[in-house]
């Protein structure tokens, strides 16, 4: 099977190649002009925090029982698609889990990151469940300590190398959409974050090691909303970004985000989909499950190949750079965060219409979790449109995203030159190698975008 | 100074953009060969099957729908994974002859057909735009996409 985003039977048209061509132009133009007239004085890094917002929106937005009301909803929606993992029918297009995790989870949560900031904070049934646990114990009389302190040398590779596991369950599985392998992936990964939690404690763990708590933050970044000290504050977007960020693992965390996409996009050309036939093909009458095995680990290598490439790129960019202005020390932290606009825009591109399309479905999945022919909430005869919006608005949307994240990067990056060079003609010069990566991850994108 | 940075500039980006667009327009001229390829293939089946189904149904053959054929031997799709294009709207019929699996499968439009002794047509009308992909079940071959344009 070739494993296209997880689930999902419609795949967007190929981006016309003249479309392709002025999205590219578009790029170049915007990233000369940008260079010439950006601003010389650092704006955003100087508004990372914003300002408080009002009181009563902040008291009301950041309510306890607000908070934990979103998280047993939280917690009683995973106990469904768990159970709907475990025991509903084995269709995947009949069972909850793999619409439910590829589609409304996957990519429903980032985009209300981007529009609310950090939600997964309230949203996230692990850190539910451990929230819960704990306020047990200290009711109890008890206290709930972590085993360990986190070790500061690990950083986010724990979260890096779960986010890649995710990545691999999804495009390099041979059946990535089978509720039982979901069932058995919840229950590893459940296992893995409370497990985390318990023995570092609950910040750490969500910051570094639960990949989707990292994944999320990171997205909550460029949101307006930020809380800080018990308040919430509004900034402009992106400005979170313009900050440095040495923790160990974050440049692999990124690599992983924007190197998986860009690999479910390369997966799909007509050439992969050759190479991966050709090497099934001998095996697929007499031994189909050694033939999977090796398609299972044709795509991981793809995968691993895709991500060591947007690190090679990423990291080769940054040592021009510090070459170009004779730095003594290493430009990727400080660069790192301009790369999480281009990870968003890749999802968006990528995926914004199976969220509109097989998302869709959640109604009568919500209805009959477990495909056994129920209708709880009345609409499992819900009949989703499957061509929500023409081809031609698929593009634009998909274009138009990864020109923006190009943009915003290139911002971002910019702001930072300045922040960290007093020397405008230094900071000018740091950005050149930024810029050509910049343009090579858009153009890239936007290339895999018009390969069928 | 920033004058001559920003013609250097310029020139780079240039010089970028022609290579890009080089790149891209080699790739270009390898897409549309296959492409090309794909659609002779496809109108070659389109006009050699009407006149192989005519005679054979001896009804009078529905017009204008478009017949893509595929031959699975050893597992695979021979001259490899196509991509078969048509226009939203139109008659389609996939033929599928293959010396295994069970049942041929359309994504998307969810149409599943058994195989009989090795064949099957799947006809149904390319109502919904984008692409699609052509299995063979249990094994989960691919066998191409249907690509369906407005």
């Amino acid at each position: 099977m070739i494993v296209a985003h997880g689930i999902g039977g419609v795949r967007d048209l190929p981006v016309p190649e003249w479309l392709f061509f002025w999205g590219a132009a578009v790029v170049l133009i915007v990233s000369f002009v940008a260079l010439g007239a950006l601003w010389k004085r650092p704006l955003l890094s100087l508004r990372t925090d914003g300002r408080p917002a009002p009181d009563r929106l902040s008291r009301i937005v950041l309510a306890t029982p607000l908070r934990v009301a979103l998280q047993a909803v939280s917690v009683a929606l995973f106990a469904l698609v768990f159970a709907a993992a475990v025991v509903g029918v084995t269709d995947p297009f009949r069972n909850l889990a793999p619409t439910w995790i590829y589609v409304d989870f996957w990519l429903g949560v980032p985009l209300l990151s981007v529009l609310f900031g950090n939600v997964w904070r309230a949203l996230s049934p692990w850190r539910a469940l451990a929230d819960l646990y704990v306020w047990v114990r200290e009711r109890l009389g008890g206290e709930a300590r972590p085993l360990a302190d986190y070790p500061a040398a690990w950083g986010r590779w724990p979260g890096a190398i779960l986010l890649f596991l995710f990545a691999a369950l999804e495009l390099a599985y041979s059946d990535p959409a089978n509720p039982r392998a979901l069932a058995l992936a919840i229950g590893l990964y459940s296992y893995v974050a409370l497990f985390g939690m318990a023995a570092f404690g609950r910040e750490p763990w969500t910051r570094n090691g639960e990949a989707f708590a990292v994944l999320f933050g990171f997205f909550a970044m460029i949101s307006p909303w930020a809380v800080r000290d018990g308040r919430l504050r509004v900034r402009i977007p992106f400005a979170a970004l313009s900050t440095r960020d040495a923790t160990p693992g974050t440049v692999a965390f990124l690599a992983v985000m924007l190197g998986s996409v860009a690999f479910d996009g390369f997966s799909r050309t007509t050439g992969w989909q050759n190479l991966v036939s050709r090497v099934e093909a001998p095996y697929i009458v007499d031994n189909p499950r050694l033939g999977e095995l090796l398609v299972t680990g044709l795509h991981l290598g793809g995968l691993v190949l895709a991500c060591i490439a947007v690190a090679a790129a990423f990291i080769g960019a940054c040592a021009v750079a510090q070459d170009m202005v004779g730095s003594s020390r290493s430009l990727t932290a400080d660069f790192v965060l301009s790369l999480v606009p281009i990870a968003f825009v890749y999802e968006v591109a990528h995926y914004f219409s199976l969220f509109l399309t097989q998302g869709q479905f959640t109604f009568p999945l919500l209805s009959d979790p477990f495909g056994r022919g129920w209708d709880l909430i009345g609409l499992a005869d819900y009949v989703p449109n499957l061509a929500p919006l023409s081809p031609d608005a698929v593009w634009y949307v998909q274009v138009g995203a990864l020109v923006s994240g190009h943009v915003a990067g290139l911002a971002i990056a910019h702001d930072r030159a300045v922040t960290i060079f007093e020397d405008r003609n230094a900071a000018l010069r740091s950005q050149y190698a930024m810029l050509a990566l910049m343009v090579l991850y858009t153009v890239g994108g936007l290339w895999l975008l018009s390969r069928g | 100074m920033t004058l001559r940075m920003l013609t250097a500039l310029a020139l780079a980006a240039a010089g970028f953009a022609l290579a890009v667009t080089a790149c891209g327009g080699d790739d270009d001229s390898a897409s549309p060969a296959t492409t090309a390829t794909t659609t002779s293939t496809t109108t070659e089946t389109t006009t050699t099957e009407p006149t192989t189904t005519a005679p054979t149904t001896t009804t009078v053959p529905t017009p204008s729908v478009k017949t893509f054929t595929i031959v699975v031997a050893n597992g695979r799709p021979q001259g490899g994974i196509k991509t078969f294009t048509a226009k939203q709207g139109e008659q389609v019929a996939l033929v599928v002859r293959s010396d295994t699996g069970e049942s041929v499968h359309l994504h998307g439009y969810d149409l599943e057909q058994p195989l009989r002794n090795g064949r099957t047509r799947i006809v149904f009308r390319a109502k919904i735009p984008g692409r699609f992909e052509i299995e063979l079940h249990e094994s989960d071959i691919l066998l191409g996409n249907l690509q369906v344009e407005p």
